[in-house]
């Protein structure tokens, strides 16, 4: 439909009565092929992709190491994972957003020692997406 | 050989000529490195955004601006397939896009400031929501101050703790654990979570400076959090100790049609459990503040394993929280239709989740995809045995709740007060604040307008913006260059999105133009291959005759789709108006019953109708349930 400047008007009008909402009253357990056929390296794939986005998205303002913890554990969850400590990755995304983020070396030692809390094997995992 | 030579070595120059004119056209084309943005237009329909919508698509995600209460507008990142999933088929509403030519850097710079904006308003808002169940748990505190405090944990209502499991799982745990960390370490943990939920101090949140619409608000976790943190710490403690039993209807046994364990399956479970074992005695001594929670849902879920093991066949928890919403399930004819594809199509789903799982160790990730398979098609076989159909939450965790009581803290009454006060003010002015910075305003701040809002803002942060003294311009010419054009929102058209669309084709690089088609369109072109159009043009012309109108929950009544030609929309807006009062007047006799929904649906389909006589199309009708065979995969390169 293009434009005769009534139809415009009207859509502003319709605009007016419930602009940009969306329709939150939908409760279908109806997926998408697309959702159907998740698998889980898909989605292992976009936790890490999460981890990336959010550990650039935190590491650029101040925040509390405690709540940085919880939205990853957030996000683990919404992946299924009830211990995002055990999957090495993980912190390799952290190491990933920081990297984005373009934070300093001070902030980079901060994470890696509130985060990876003494453990080589984390600390290492943090670096190597620093560095990489 | 003069001669010779010198054509060899006119056939050299050529060569080199070709050469170069060859690298010439690579090297831009490498340059360029040309990516796509997608700017989605949803066309409209009645209900929510019925004056349409847009978005913006990055691959898989798409980025879009939701009017949410209390009037505020919040970003949000959805999967491009479930977003069209959810707007062109069950929605019914077509989506175009219009696809506009980036360089990787300008892809990055836009999604990247797309995915900050969005996970900083979600940060803002968690925090608003963390000092409002403050103020709630303070003010329970205040009314019974030596009362112990009730706190709802989820992952913590799998388990019949009066009960001993003899799970050797289980068991096998709380060897490790102990094993590990020595005889005594389950009860030090709970004794010191104890100790810490005793002598928390009351909180008093200082009232959030002016924010900053790109600033997280810099708050040590909500005390609300703190306390069920520590109160989770300790009953996972007793959980190890105890190795008390699944309750069984915190449990769900698939049989029947739903084939038994495969050889593959079952090793994949052994390895799961194994690793699973090994994480949760790892989690188990964990310094990580909410260790508590993980580790009860872990637990739920290696007994379940474990008696999947032993029965041969899958048994999972039942992931859905108290409160879970149900589907709304059509009357008629269209319920059965409605199960029967349920059904199969989650069955389908827990088929594919089970062969993943069986030919991947991804741990809780795989798990984690077939136990909400398997408890969705659960769901579909309730629902045709007649029950309700629960929807499952966002995240992909077993969420069962249980009630727990923590100690009162050793406040006085004074301290309680003053702290749920302070926490109180708190609430009300960072609330006062987000709508603020986020107010919704229908022209100048509206799901349109905050788009290109965030792609000006993404190019304020270059440098060469930073550093213009006129940053209008300098944005203005760093749009121009990397999109081909800057759109201007504010008192003119474009905060309409059907407007916006038009200039997003007029200003930006738009290479191509795609229709994602409703379900609609796409069920009538089907039809058209078997009968004559005309047949079906006049079917599908109307409700009551349509056969491919299967109407969503929310529709309100109408006669005629708003899809008749050009000419006719005037009369059939007239005479859907007409047909809406009607039968909200008829659906008055219903109101001694205490039905107010024909008088609802009447009136509110009569005011829907009315832009259909100013020859808008926005009768599509929305769809109860779409058949994933019947419907395209959509290409979202």
């Amino acid at each position: 439909m293009r434009s005769p400047s009534l139809s415009l008007l009207l859509l502003a009008a319709l605009v007016a009565m419930a602009g940009c909402s969306i329709s939150d009253s939908i409760s279908s357990p109806f997926k998408s092929s697309s959702a159907s056929s998740r698998s889980s390296e898909s989605n292992q794939t976009k936790f890490h992709n999460s981890v990336v986005d959010y550990t650039a998205s935190f590491a650029a303002g101040q925040g509390d190491f405690d709540v940085f913890q919880q939205g990853l554990s957030d996000l683990a969850a919404k992946y299924g994972q009830t211990n995002w400590q055990s999957d090495p990755e993980t912190y390799v995304s952290v190491g990933k957003g920081l990297r984005k983020a373009k934070v300093n070396q001070g902030t980079l030692q901060a994470f890696i020692v509130n985060v990876a809390k003494g453990d080589s094997t984390k600390a290492a995992a943090i670096q190597k997406g620093y560095n990489d | 050989m003069i001669g010779a030579g010198r054509a060899a070595g006119r056939r050299r120059r050529a060569l080199y000529q070709l050469a170069l004119a060859v690298a010439l056209a690579i090297v831009p084309l490498a340059a360029r490195a040309e990516r796509i943005v997608g700017y989605l237009y949803v066309e409209a329909n009645e209900g929510s955004s019925s004056g349409g919508h847009v978005a913006m698509r990055f691959g898989d995600e798409v980025y879009h601006f939701q009017h949410e209460p209390p009037g505020v507008l919040r970003l949000h990142r959805d999967d491009a397939a479930d977003f069209l999933f959810r707007y062109s088929l069950l929605l019914n509403r077509g989506v175009r896009e219009s696809r506009v030519a980036v360089d990787d850097d300008t892809f990055d710079l836009l999604r990247d400031e797309m995915s900050r904006r969005s996970l900083v308003q979600a940060a803002q808002f968690d925090a608003l929501r963390g000092l409002y169940a403050d103020a709630d748990l303070l003010a329970g505190i205040e009314r019974a101050p030596s009362a112990p405090v009730a706190v709802v944990l989820p992952g913590f209502g799998f388990f019949d703790r009066d009960r001993p499991s003899g799970s050797a799982a289980l068991l096998a745990l709380r060897n490790c654990v102990c094993g590990r960390y020595g005889p005594a370490f389950l009860s030090r943990r709970a004794a010191a979570a104890e100790r810490s939920l005793a002598e928390l101090p009351p909180p008093l949140p200082a009232i959030e400076a002016p924010l900053g619409e790109n600033c997280r608000p810099a708050r040590p976790p909500a005390f609300s959090k703190r306390y069920a943190d520590l109160l989770a710490a300790r009953q996972a403690a007793r959980l190890v100790e105890d190795a008390p039993a699944l309750d069984p209807v915190a449990v769900r046994d698939l049989d029947g049609d739903d084939a038994p364990l495969a050889a593959d399956e079952r090793a994949a479970l052994r390895r799961y459990q194994s690793r699973l074992n090994e994480d949760l005695c790892v989690l188990a001594a964990a310094d990580r503040s909410d260790w508590g929670t993980g580790l009860a849902m872990g637990m739920a879920r290696l007994a379940a394993v474990e008696r999947s093991l032993d029965r041969g066949r899958w048994s999972v928890l039942d992931v859905h929280p108290a409160a879970a919403p149900t589907a709304v399930v059509p009357r008629g004819e269209l319920r059965q239709q409605y199960l029967d594809v349920l059904a199969a199509e989650s069955a389908d789903d827990l088929a594919a989740a089970r062969r993943d799982f069986a030919s991947a160790d991804r741990g809780d990730i795989g798990y984690a995809l077939v136990e909400s398979a398997a408890n969705a098609r659960l769901e579909a076989e309730r629902g045709r045995a007649g029950g309700p159909i629960r929807l499952a939450a966002e995240s992909l965790v077993p969420l069962r709740e249980a009630r727990l009581e923590g100690p009162p803290p050793r406040w006085s009454r004074d301290e309680t007060a003053a702290s749920r006060r302070a926490t109180e003010a708190a609430a009300d002015a960072l609330s006062a604040e987000l709508v603020r910075l986020h107010r919704y305003d229908l022209i100048r701040r509206n799901c349109v307008s905050e788009l290109f809002a965030t792609v000006d803002a993404s190019f304020a942060t270059l440098p060469a913006v930073q550093g213009s003294a006129d940053r209008g311009a300098a944005i203005r010419a760093e749009s121009t260059r990397r999109l081909g054009g800057w759109v201007e929102t504010g008192f003119d058209p474009n905060f309409i999105p059907l407007a916006s669309e038009a200039a997003v084709d007029a200003h930006w690089r738009v290479v191509e133009r795609r229709t994602f088609p409703s379900y609609r369109d796409l069920r009538i072109a089907a039809l058209a291959n078997d009968e004559p159009a005309w047949r079906v043009a006049l079917r599908e012309s109307n409700t009551w005759t349509s056969a491919t109108y299967r109407p969503g929950e929310d529709d309100s009544t109408f006669l005629f789709f708003g899809d008749a030609p050009l000419p006719l929309r005037p009369l059939v807006g007239a005479a859907n108006v007409l047909y809406g009062l009607g039968s909200g007047v008829v659906g008055v006799a219903a109101l001694p019953f205490g039905d107010v929904g024909p008088l609802d649906r009447g009136f509110r389909g009569a005011l829907y109708s009315l832009p259909e006589i100013g020859f808008v199309h926005l009768r599509k009708g929305t769809t109860s349930f779409v058949e994933r065979s019947r419907v395209p995969v959509p290409d979202l390169p």
